[in-house]
């Protein structure tokens, strides 16, 4: 009987291979490829786009019967710290900040919005920019002020200057919908 | 944000099922603008035999139902039961709500769409259990909001009545042709002289779109939506639940919902970050680089993954730092929303309306605040 398919292979018959193994060196000849591949089937995936519809395995319920039954990609300790930290959620977050600091940075900002901007609030107090933005309130005056000096700053720019920070805006749009 | 279980919607569903009498005659009328109040009275409330009507309805007979092609098209079209009478399906198209004395489809619509809703809701809060509120929201308004109903409507080839008692005289169209027609226009306003791509809107309607946040949606969308959720509401009446069911899953619910295609996030690693708090992750959230193609290079490619310890959420892929690192937390979000539970035996989950239904899937933990 001819076979289409391969699925009556168990995934341990299929070995995966991340990449071909190089007949040459694989350090030194990285640029020089010569492929020797083993005999048989490999599982070698193209390279694709994440796909958004699997559930990673942090993400399932013990419930769920995916979270034993399939076989997740796993790294191992050395692996992960292999990979260098672009960005890190710090572990320990200190919420000390008191009422009356929250009461002092709203003060501040409010008396003379344009001296003590939002980062320097940030900065003389230990917080981040955007505590301050959560904590105090917009000053419509200055906001007015600033917007306006944005705009005219902004319609100074030649026009392709002004076409290209638009598209950049929606090219962000696209990274927050998943799309390309 | 309130969410609601699947567990509360099986019991809205008990406690709905219990509340639908069948009985189709007498309570299904409607009169918003007569001159003559329409008042209601009973015997006993609970059984909708004894109701009566003081303004006078009538239905249209089988045989007069039945002459009208367009009536028995549509009848063979849908595949709709022989216990669906004619009648009822030619009740469902009238939106009409002075004119002949006909019974209209404002009671039959009120049926249909508490079972959209039930089916919809329990379909929806069954299958992605952890949907934010409003992409949960958009998904039951792209399953059975005006416009994809309106489309439904249309798609099973329902006609708008829309020629004059003149136009009808002089084409010489016999009068039980319009009984298979949706009927929502008045008198008048079939006889305005009306031009293509031009809409004129009455102030009433003006008013209604500053309602709407300047939202506009034409009668017609309004009448073809009402009348789809008509004839759902008389398969009700006349034939069971199941077979109600069956049709709302091959009509409504088959077609495709590109759900992963409604999210966009706005600060999506915050969103994250506070997702694997209430998660309880116990190490904190990290953003690696996995691989690249060489800052240097013409066209360079970064590869990120976020990484809880060593387990991996999501994977990211773009021209630069900042843009892989958004899509891989946008990638690791979606994982977690659109999460899907399956059975113990691998099966799609059964919803709570199904027989031999037992809870197995999960109950989302609400909305992440950023």
């Amino acid at each position: 009987m001819f076979r289409n398919t391969v699925r009556h292979l168990s995934d341990k018959a299929v070995p995966f291979l991340s990449q071909p193994p190089n007949k040459f060196n694989a350090a030194r000849s990285t640029f020089n490829l010569r492929p020797v591949l083993p005999q048989g089937l490999v599982h070698n995936p193209p390279a694709s786009v994440p796909n958004s519809k699997s559930t990673p395995r942090a993400f399932l319920p013990s419930t769920d019967p995916r979270s034993t039954l399939i076989s997740h990609r796993t790294y191992s300790s050395d692996e992960v710290a292999d990979m260098p930290i672009i960005y890190s959620s710090k572990a320990d977050r200190k919420y000390d900040i008191t009422p009356d600091i929250v009461a002092e940075i709203q003060q501040l900002r409010s008396s003379n919005s344009a001296e003590w901007t939002v980062n320097k609030l940030a900065k003389k107090f230990g917080v981040s920019p955007s505590f301050v933005k959560v904590t105090t309130e917009v000053n419509e005056g200055r906001k007015a002020e600033l917007s306006q000096q944005q705009k005219a700053e902004r319609e100074s720019w030649p026009v392709q200057k002004q076409k290209a920070r638009i598209n950049r805006k929606r090219r962000v749009e696209l990274w927050l919908r998943n799309e390309f | 944000m309130l969410r609601l279980s699947s567990r509360a919607g099986a019991r809205a569903c008990a406690n709905f099922r219990s509340s639908i009498v069948k009985n189709l005659s007498s309570s299904l009328y409607f009169s918003s603008s007569s001159i003559t109040k329409h008042k209601t009275t009973y015997d006993n409330p609970l059984e909708y035999g004894t109701y009566k009507s003081n303004i006078y309805t009538h239905r249209l007979p089988e045989s007069t139902a039945e002459q009208s092609p367009e009536l028995v098209a549509l009848h063979a079209r849908l595949d709709l039961p022989k216990a669906y009478s004619l009648s009822t399906l030619s009740q469902a198209l009238n939106m009409e709500t002075k004119s002949e004395g006909l019974a209209n489809n404002f009671g039959l619509n009120t049926l249909g769409k508490s079972l959209l809703s039930y089916y919809v809701a329990e379909y929806l809060l069954i299958k992605y259990p952890r949907l934010p509120m409003p992409i949960h929201n958009q998904a039951i308004d792209a399953y059975m909001g005006v416009e994809p109903l309106s489309s439904i409507g249309k798609s099973w080839g329902i006609q708008p009545d829309t020629n004059s008692k003149l136009e009808k005289y002089l084409a010489q169209e016999p009068f039980f042709m319009k009984y298979g027609k949706l009927r929502y226009l008045e008198e008048t306003s079939k006889e305005e002289v009306k031009e293509d791509g031009v809409i004129e809107l009455t102030g009433d309607e003006i008013s209604q779109i500053e309602q709407n946040h300047g939202r506009y949606t034409p009668s017609e969308q309004d009448a073809y939506a009402a009348s789809v959720r008509s004839i759902i509401g008389g398969l009700y009446t006349h034939t069971d639940e199941l077979t109600t069911k069956q049709f709302i899953k091959n009509h409504i619910l088959s077609r495709k919902l590109p759900i992963e295609q409604m999210f966009q996030f706005q600060q999506p690693m915050r969103e994250l970050v506070r997702l694997g708090d209430k998660l309880g992750f116990k190490d904190p959230l990290e953003v690696r680089l996995i691989a690249e193609t060489g800052r240097l290079s013409s066209h360079a490619i970064f590869v990120t993954g976020v990484f809880v310890g060593t387990e991996k959420l999501g994977e990211g892929v773009g021209s630069s730092l900042a843009e892989s690192k958004t899509r891989a937390a946008v990638n690791a979000l979606m994982g977690y929303y659109l999460y899907s539970p399956i059975s113990s035996d691998g099966e799609e989950l059964k919803v709570p309306s199904d027989e031999g239904y037992k809870f197995e899937g999960i109950v989302g933990l609400g909305d992440v605040a950023i």
